[in-house]
């Protein structure tokens, strides 16, 4: 940020010279600048000749300035010129209260010798005739000796109020240089809180702060390393690297592995480490050029590691500043907030669905040839569902509906529901009930709501000849009619007591039979096209085990299916 | 489409600054005024290519604004870019009648703008096809 002060004070100066000039002009005074050194940097363009030739001949002016050392006051000295009708003022150009280069005020206060040996020999050194050197001379203006100090000293303060000006102007552009990247950090912060969804995964979060970060930073590249999740909060080891953004001339994996030390270092103080200056031995100055500066801002949450944010170089080239560390330390925080935030959501849905299927699994366990329906009546419905192009997050319902169907056999007497042989009107009235059993369970339950349709809908019939509630066609819930084919699908695909499982081939015939008496037609026309071979690994799988007591109820499949 | 001349209006100095800087980083000239009847002069002097403003000021909003130049001779298709708070109810059919070509909640990134105001100046149509086209009724 300091770098427009900097680097390019000339520039800065000859806006101000000028603007002194033009106003010094009418008065008789010019103006020149030189360098520390002395060196003519500057000069008024409509200087008289003869003033501009003292100062381009008098080769001793940085000697004279060499001599002075810093033991110049502001009002200056005199500078020795090649003729004494011709003044010059040195006056110093202080910044930070250095000198940083030299005003030369410059006028003629005399009248000229025309027949001097000074003349002579200024004419002589700059190649030109005496005569014509004296009438040069008498076309600079007269400024009267006696006014020639006070007008010096005059035009010293308004120089430096000029100057003072113009580095207020500067600092000004600074100051909103800065605030234009609080602007960025803050645009960027306030979206990303706002955008933060929990349910989003981590990888899709972190790529697109880190690709903002890189580019408000102007950094050459961002990644971030997820650490494992551990139970020993101590022992941190990352997953390799999860999201790179920019390119860092290397392997992110190697430059990974490289910067184990500093990492290392990063996690064992807790706090971001700037490393703007590279040790020659260290692991990451051998992968070369490549890797010139970095930051490690370790992503902590209670202490516990949850990742860690590299950021490498800047484009510019420049060291990292603080305005950079801020802008890392901030979204770093933000993204320890999300990752320990993503990481809670995920434990909370994993204990959803783990208590789910504890409990589905439960009721299946309740007869041998139910074990694993409610999962594989789960995918199948999900199957079906996002065939007929049902957007994701209500397939994810209909496969949650499909878990739960059975449900309401919790509340179906066990001697029921694995009897051998066929049942009376009184038992099977009592099988009938699940589906309202089912969705009255689930009724407490404000999250599930959505999914009842499918529990309390999936033995209704498309003629209408179902249960509970005799519903036909398109009025019953499309989960409802989705569960339904999944199901008789599956109940027909098991082994019963009275039959062996049917040939897939026989099953899809089956379906496509029933389709517009049992099921809605058009989901059975999909059903029969979907891909059975994950179906018949599961199906597999679950008869691995050992199945307990052969009893089931009888059934009459396809329409009996429970 | 840099040399563009670019009116920005806002009676938060710093906010001004910060556009100002970004634009003319970028090339272009930038014309500054704290309120709206500053602006309306600043107009009158000169061309202006698009029209950055904050809503809510001293006086007239930025809108109304938006609205008083699009009302001017030529000015029909001056692209605009409104700077407000999220919060400040603004209906899109007021935008659109003020004809606000872009709408950008503070804090907004500076980059956004940049990215907004290329954007409507590449997009526009040249102004002398503009003064040739009769305006619908």
């Amino acid at each position: 940020m300091n770098q427009t002060l900097t680097s390019r004070p000339t520039q800065l100066n000859t806006t101000v010279l000028a603007r002194l000039a033009e106003r010094w002009r009418p008065v008789g005074l010019y103006l020149a600048c030189l360098d520390r050194d002395g060196a003519l940097l500057w000069h008024d363009a409509q200087m008289p000749r003869a003033l501009a030739l003292c100062l381009t001949i008098e080769s001793t002016i940085p000697q004279q300035i060499k001599r002075l050392g810093e033991a110049v006051t502001a009002d200056g000295v005199r500078l020795h010129g090649p003729v004494p009708w011709i003044q010059m003022q040195l006056l110093p150009i202080l910044r930070h209260r250095r000198t940083t280069g030299w005003l030369v005020l410059i006028g003629r206060t005399d009248q000229v010798a025309v027949f001097s040996e000074e003349l002579a020999r200024f004419a002589q050194r700059a190649s030109l005739d005496a005569q014509a050197l004296a009438s040069l001379s008498h076309k600079a203006p007269l400024v009267p000796a006696s006014h020639f100090s006070a007008l010096v000293h005059l035009a010293r303060n308004m120089h430096e109020d000029l100057q003072a000006v113009a580095v207020s102007h500067g600092e000004l552009a600074n100051v909103t240089e800065q605030l234009t990247s609080v602007y960025e950090e803050i645009a960027l912060l306030s979206k990303i809180s706002s955008g933060m969804r929990f349910s989003q995964k981590p990888q899709a979060f972190l790529e697109t702060v880190c690709r903002e970060m890189q580019e408000i930073g102007d950094f050459r590249a961002v990644m971030v390393a997820l650490a494992r999740r551990s139970d020993e909060p101590s022992e941190s080891e990352f997953d390799g690297v999860s999201v790179v953004v920019g390119d860092c001339g290397v392997d992110s994996a190697a430059l990974f592995r490289a910067l184990h030390e500093p990492i290392h270092d990063a996690l064992s103080v807790g706090e971001t480490q700037v490393h703007n200056e590279i040790a020659p031995d260290c692991d990451w100055a051998k992968l070369g050029d490549h890797v010139r500066r970095f930051v490690c801002v370790p992503l902590l949450r209670d202490h516990r590691t949850l990742g860690m944010l590299i950021a490498v170089d800047k484009n510019d080239t420049t060291e990292f500043d603080s305005v950079d560390l801020k802008l890392l330390n901030n979204v770093g925080n933000q993204c320890s907030i999300f990752l320990e935030n993503a990481a809670l959501y995920h434990d909370m849905q994993d204990l959803f669905m783990g208590v789910l299927h504890a409990l589905t699994r439960s009721i299946d366990a309740k007869d041998a040839y139910t074990r694993g329906h409610s999962q594989r009546v789960a995918e199948l419905s999900r199957d079906l569902a996002r065939r007929i192009g049902l957007p994701e997050e209500q397939c994810e319902r209909v496969y949650l509906s499909g878990l739960l169907h059975d449900i309401g056999k919790i509340g179906v007497p066990e001697a029921v529901l694995t009897k051998p042989g066929r049942l009376t009107d009184d038992e099977f009235a009592a099988i009938k009930k699940h589906p309202a059993i089912g969705a009255q369970i689930l009724g407490n339950i404000r999250q599930l709501q959505d999914v009842i349709p499918g529990v309390l809908f999936h033995h209704e019939r498309w003629d209408g000849h179902g249960y509970p509630h005799l519903l036909s066609g398109e009025n019953i819930p499309l989960m409802g009619r989705i569960i339904c084919v999944a199901d008789s699908f599956d109940a027909m695909s098991s082994t019963r007591t009275y039959r062996p499982a049917l040939p897939l081939a026989t099953v899809l015939a089956e379906i496509t039979r029933c389709a517009g008496a049992q099921f809605d037609p058009a989901l059975a026309r999909v059903f029969v096209t979907l891909d059975f071979a994950p179906y018949q690994r599961a199906v597999a799988e679950s008869h691995m085990a050992p199945a307990a007591s052969l009893t089931a109820p009888l059934l009459d499949a396809p329409g009996g299916a429970l | 489409m840099n040399g563009a001349t670019i009116l920005a209006v806002d009676d938060e100095a710093h906010i001004l600054h910060v556009v100002s800087l970004k634009l003319k980083n970028a090339g272009y000239s930038v014309m500054t005024a704290n309120d709206a009847e500053e602006a309306l002069e600043l107009a009158a002097t000169a061309p202006v290519d698009l029209l950055i403003t904050d809503y809510q000021m001293p006086g007239m909003s930025g809108l109304d604004l938006a609205r008083r130049l699009h009302a001017e001779v030529g000015r029909r298709n001056l692209p605009a870019i409104l700077l407000t708070a999220h919060g400040l109810a603004l209906e899109r059919v007021d935008l659109a009648h003020a004809g606000i070509s872009a709408c950008l909640f503070k804090p907004f990134s500076p980059r956004d703008l940049l990215d907004n105001v290329h954007r409507l100046l590449t997009a526009r149509t040249p102004a002398v096809a503009l003064l040739a086209t009769p305006a619908p009724a």
